[in-house]
């Protein structure tokens, strides 16, 4: 007894000690699951601690890296990319994504780095596999080239600066580690929706036909099939032999008309002061989260229910609310493009505008004009895409304070 | 000696407990990865596809084809429903007066409509069978008219041709984002349409919007097999030629379900009425199965 009593005595300070200082060295970081959407479809502890076992199968640590070879990745690629910031002597540098991206981005690719909260707009969270700014259709994915440009050039008017001074074999490293990251984010997508759809006492069948073949591989072929998805600016798609004023001309009258709609976003003055209250995909689903919340709180506190249901609802609301305090940023609405002032995100070459016209912008409200599909008609014909094109990258130097032309001689009020 | 024990023993696990755990509230932190358990499922994913290939899908053991039916009536006083919010188009849109809220839709019978009931089976009858890519039906139409979409809630099948029409004298943008499909936004001009399919199944409807008239609200539904209804005004649904003799799951959803993805959660254990809104049942041959009355309670709902 007394032996027992001592330990007692001498393990209740060092284990408060230990909880309260920690270990002197921190745990190596661990890529960590989307919470939010875990606790709104209700996915029970035992499944969540599996989708995470399967992820560390799939894709290993943020430390060591690992892939299958159905995601086509190269881990030499991913090794440079991840882990700590080091150099060795010979001056190669590994831990570059922790070193350039992990505090905007964060660790899992979530854009809930520590900076994600001071930046508008804020850092791109990968994990949904969707893109602004490329060369590919909507829903595809950006091809390398693509992803090597936006870190090249930076995007204009946001906190993400150039990469241009890293070596080439760094910015592919990063590419490579970026597609990594958004593969492991869709696939958790894919997992938290497989174990949803279980039905009670199913079990997700841990083998290669369902976690690779049904849920990795189509998130993998959707990357390795961007560059078939590039969107021609050649061809029939070509800009027309059009004298630039006439085209010009053209393209204002599309963009106040009701058949191409930009005005109703960017506004009768093209100054991005149109519809201003809806949400890109990201800040809706949190915005979404957030009225359900308030939702089912509204029904704790006023509905009748069994006991049992209230406590399984209260518990609900917890998990939902802690992990929207921890996992989200504060949903901000998507501000359509101030056309006027000539910064232009994704690029301003003209067949650069021309694919945001063509395509839209993929999570975002901007819808696609062009065919929805290849070979299907559009909205607009590609002409007609490249008269716009003429039009907004002549507004900058259009002076807002010259009176309005009768054509959009329209009233505020009328919005 | 032994009392002393016992409270240094509990002050220590309390200790513990509440630095581990928080004050009670269950919080939601995100596990670690187990690595003996990941390296066994690398694995297997390592040593490639099984033999023979894929389909675990449960082997059926019964035959023939029943039919199901049911009728979803909300329990006590239904709410009633408020006018949308609209803020653009004001001279298009309200020409006809305030867009009513269509999210709960309740009969004067009290039937609650755009409830969707599906099946998961494993065993599909001919006339239920799916469609094949760029199979020749005729398209559904999904139109736009007064700043509404008109139909609110369709169910359809994977590769049903969908005519994306636009009534209004405005614009829209027509917004659809399925979770496995392929999303689509695109500006639909006034009086244009355009054409759209499903191409995936779906486990819940996909969410329609549009970014310019943000009111706008509706959803679709994909599903591979044809065993699928959307209740109508009285809250009824029916659907034919499911497989009999075997137990079969069916999925209620509607988009104010209080359940995760807008499930509706029924209290009734004698349908083994799950958390996740789904029921069960096993028809005979032949059979015309009718649920009577599904009384939705208010806390059910959104």
């Amino acid at each position: 007894m007394r032996t027992i009593l001592s330990g007692c005595v001498r393990f209740t300070p060092c284990l408060a000690l230990v909880l309260l200082v920690g270990c002197g060295q921190s745990d190596p970081p661990q890529f960590t699951l989307d919470m939010v959407a875990i606790a709104e479809k209700q996915i029970p502890a035992n499944q969540q601690q599996k989708v995470a076992n399967i992820l560390e199968a799939m894709f290993g640590t943020p430390d060591d890296p690992f892939v299958l070879p159905e995601t086509g990745l190269d881990l030499a690629k991913l090794q440079m990319a991840a882990g700590p910031v080091k150099s060795d002597q010979f001056g190669h540098e590994t831990g570059l994504y922790r070193r350039h991206c992990a505090h905007c981005h964060g660790t899992t690719g979530d854009g809930l780095g520590p900076t994600a909260m001071i930046l508008n707009p804020y850092p791109r969270d990968y994990r949904q596999g969707k893109f602004k700014f490329k060369s590919t259709e909507r829903p595809a994915k950006p091809t390398d080239y693509d992803l090597e440009t936006v870190l090249r050039q930076g995007v204009q008017g946001t906190a993400m600066p150039s990469f241009a001074l890293l070596p080439d074999a760094q910015i592919d490293a990063l590419v490579e580690y970026v597609k990594y990251l958004s593969m492991r984010g869709q696939t958790e997508i894919g997992l938290t929706d497989a174990m949803a759809d279980l039905s009670e006492g199913e079990e997700l069948p841990l083998t290669h036909d369902t976690l690779v073949a049904e849920i990795l591989a189509p998130v993998a072929e959707s990357w390795q099939e961007a560059p078939d998805k590039i969107i021609p600016t050649d061809g029939d798609n070509a800009k027309p032999d059009m004298p630039k004023a006439e085209s010009i001309a053209a393209g204002e009258k599309l963009f106040y008309s009701a058949k191409a709609n930009c005005a109703k976003c960017h506004g009768w003055s093209a100054l991005g002061d149109g519809q201003t209250n809806d949400y890109d995909d990201w800040s809706k689903a949190i915005h979404e989260a957030e009225e359900s919340l308030a939702s089912d709180v509204n029904t704790l506190n006023e509905a009748e229910m069994s006991a049992e249901e209230r406590e399984a609802l209260a518990r609900h609301v917890a998990l939902l609310s802690s992990a929207l305090a921890t996992d989200a940023l504060p949903p901000r609405h998507a501000i359509p493009r101030n056309l006027r002032q000539g910064v232009y995100r994704g690029g301003r070459a003209p067949y650069d505008i021309y694919r945001r016209i063509y395509a839209g912008i993929n999570g975002a409200p901007m819808p696609a004009v062009g065919p929805p599909f290849p070979g299907a008609p559009g909205t607009l014909t590609s002409d007609e895409i490249w008269n716009l094109v003429d039009y907004v990258l002549s507004l900058p130097y259009e002076p807002i304070s010259q009176p309005p032309r009768d054509q959009r001689a329209v009233s505020r009020a009328q919005l | 000696m032994r009392y002393w024990f016992a409270v240094l023993c509990a002050v220590s696990v309390a200790c513990g407990t509440t630095l581990l755990s928080g004050c009670g509230r269950p919080v939601a932190a995100s596990p670690n990865p187990q690595p003996q358990a990941a390296n066994e499922i690398r694995e297997t994913l390592l040593a490639g596809a099984s033999e023979g290939g894929g389909s675990q899908a449960a082997a059926s053991t019964g035959t023939g084809w029943g039919t199901l039916r049911g009728t979803f009536k909300f329990a006590g006083t239904p709410p009633t429903p408020g006018t949308l919010d609209v803020t653009r188009d004001t001279e298009v849109c309200s020409a006809n007066g305030p867009i009513r809220d269509n999210s709960l839709l309740v009969g004067p019978d009290k039937g609650i409509a755009n409830v969707v009931v599906y099946a998961r089976v494993n065993r599909v009858h001919d006339s239920a069978k799916p469609l094949e890519p760029g199979a020749d039906v005729e398209p559904l139409v999904f139109d736009q008219k007064d700043c509404m979409f008109t139909t609110h809630v369709m169910a359809c099948q994977v590769n049903q041709p969908i005519d994306i029409k636009n009534s209004d004298p405005v614009g829209h943008n027509t917004k659809i984002d399925p979770r496995t499909g392929v999303p689509f936004n695109q500006t639909v001009g006034a009086g244009g349409s355009l054409g759209y399919k499903l191409v995936s199944e779906e486990a819940l409807p996909a969410p329609v919007s549009c970014s310019i008239h943000p009111w706008m609200q509706a959803y679709m539904l994909p599903r591979e097999d044809k065993y699928f209804a959307v209740t109508t005004s009285d809250g009824g649904f029916e659907i034919p030629n499911l497989p009999a003799g075997e137990e079969i799951e069916l999925q209620v959803w509607h988009e104010r379900g209080g359940g995760p993805g807008g499930a509706v959660v029924l209290p009734r254990k004698d349908l083994k009425w799950t958390r996740k809104g789904r029921f069960k049942v096993n028809l005979k041959q032949d059979e015309t199965l009718d649920l009577g009355e599904l009384e939705v309670p208010g806390s059910a709902l959104k």
